[in-house]
């Protein structure tokens, strides 16, 4: 789509200021004449239930017809093991790693997502990494993230990155993503849970609390240096 | 009055911090922008000082953070209705059938006596009666953004820059007189008949007696500049002080 022309700038008076389009709209006001179109029977039609003032049958019910709600089959069951993680596009990431809101000069945690609101408060077990927006990516990142797809696993180590995906429960995601609170509190930060193991597959790394923010090769040459 | 019509500059040097690269998010055609700013550093527009006997000394300039031109209107409008709307008193008063006095028993029986039926002779449907839905003192005020505001009057003022004159100083009137300060302004260029805006640097006790009592001139001080008073005057008489503030505070600032 060719860049909107900027309209050229008309002197303000008060003989011509107005909102903006779609600023107002008017409204519907029946039973005011013929005129209006809503006049009289205000849009009701003729008689019967749905005319009355006050009274509606419920939502739902089909005058006794039984109702679609009770037709269809009941299906499935409610996982009470199941995992949600909220997704966060690389075009977000991007944006916001252009703007100056995320580090590049260490690893980036899902603190650091919510802190600088590139997710919200309602992170489920975590964050996932979803890949629209992927072409954006140009510079080396690295992240720790619960899940992420393998388009944009592909997309972040093309470009020189690397994403781990770190496991915390519930509770460690809590003194990841607020420290704070433990201290207030009096309690120190819990340890941090193992993976069950079902589930250890799918996480490189448990998750350190407090976080470990150093880039990979720096911790690579840490363990180096360790273990000589 | 004069259209001053000055192209948009998207000089955003003065105020953008260095990580913002504002440029780049509205070129970058396929990524969705998240930050949006619908203001920039408006092109500086030239003003002449004057002195208070209309001799010219030099030259000044505005340039204010003003609103996109496709909102700047719809802004400053909103931001003006806004301001009037919070000077409603919100007194008027009406009373209900319930409220006004007398009424509460049958004025005659149901059936048999020819007429309609009624159960109060305070009804709406009667005179002397209590209004349907009439007003009621309320509180008409509504609120703004701060920084919205600031912009709104920015914009009106940096729209308003053709019709203004800069005046040195008006401390140097020395005598209280209405003759005086009306002759000043016509040497400074204000025509006769037109609504005449004094902004002054700080509140000045003696062009306040002197222009109290023009019609259709007003006087706000520096720091305090009324959007009505601005979008009202044909002339703004600005004094250099006053000008210099209005650069400085809704100019571009470190933000």
């Amino acid at each position: 789509m060719p860049p909107r022309q900027a309209p050229e700038r008309e002197f303000i008076a008060l003989n011509n200021l107005k909102d903006n389009p779609g600023a107002t709209h008017s409204i519907k006001r029946v039973g005011r004449g013929i005129g209006s179109g809503l006049g009289k029977t205000s849009g009701r039609g003729h008689k019967g239930q749905k005319a009355r003032a006050g009274r509606s049958p419920r939502l739902g019910f089909e005058g006794g017809q039984t109702p679609l709600r009770l037709r269809i089959p009941k299906r499935g069951f409610r996982n009470p093991h199941s995992r949600t993680y909220r997704p966060i596009n690389l075009d977000m990431l991007q944006q916001w790693v252009d703007d100056g809101r995320l580090p590049t000069d260490r690893t980036i945690t899902m603190k650091d997502l919510r802190d600088s609101n590139c997710v919200g408060r309602k992170m489920g077990w975590g964050v996932k990494l979803l890949a629209r927006g992927a072409q954006h990516i140009k510079a080396p990142l690295h992240l720790e993230v619960s899940q992420v797809s393998d388009v944009a696993k592909a997309a972040i180590e093309g470009a020189g990155g690397s994403v781990t995906k770190v496991y915390y429960n519930k509770l460690g995601l809590r003194a990841l993503l607020k420290p704070d609170w433990f201290a207030a509190k009096g309690r120190l930060l819990p340890r941090s849970a193992r993976p069950p193991p079902k589930l250890e597959r799918r996480f490189d790394r448990i998750g350190a609390l407090p976080p470990n923010t150093e880039l990979p090769q720096q911790r690579q040459a840490a363990a180096g240096a360790a273990s000589t | 009055m004069q259209a001053a019509m000055f192209t948009q500059k998207a000089a955003m040097a003065g105020c953008a911090a260095p990580l913002k690269a504002a440029a780049s998010i509205r070129s970058s055609s396929a990524r969705p922008s998240f930050m949006v700013r619908a203001s920039s550093v408006a092109a500086p527009v030239q003003l002449d000082v004057k002195k208070l006997d209309g001799s010219a000394v030099g030259s000044a300039s505005l340039s204010l953070k003003v609103a996109d031109a496709d909102t700047a209107n719809g802004l400053v409008h909103r931001y003006l209705v806004m301001v009037r709307q919070n000077a409603r008193q919100g007194n008027a008063s009406t009373l209900t059938r319930g409220e006004v006095r007398g009424g509460g028993r049958k004025p005659y029986k149901q059936k048999g006596s020819g007429n309609a039926r009624r159960g109060s002779k305070r009804s709406p449907l009667m005179p002397g009666g209590g209004i349907s839905f009439g007003p009621k003192p309320r509180d008409w005020s509504i609120s703004m953004n701060k920084k919205e505001r600031k912009l709104a009057l920015a914009t009106a003022l940096q729209s308003a820059a053709g019709d203004m004159i800069v005046c040195e100083d008006f401390g140097a009137l020395e005598v209280v007189s209405t003759k005086g300060l009306l002759a000043n302004l016509a040497a400074m260029g204000v025509q006769e008949g037109e609504k005449v805006l004094l902004i002054v640097n700080e509140t000045n006790e003696k062009v306040y007696l002197s222009g109290r009592n023009v019609p259709h001139m007003a006087i706000n001080a520096g720091k305090a500049v009324q959007v009505y008073d601005v979008l009202n005057a044909d002339r703004i008489v600005v004094e250099q002080g006053a000008l210099a503030y209005m650069n400085e505070w809704f100019g571009a600032g470190e933000q």
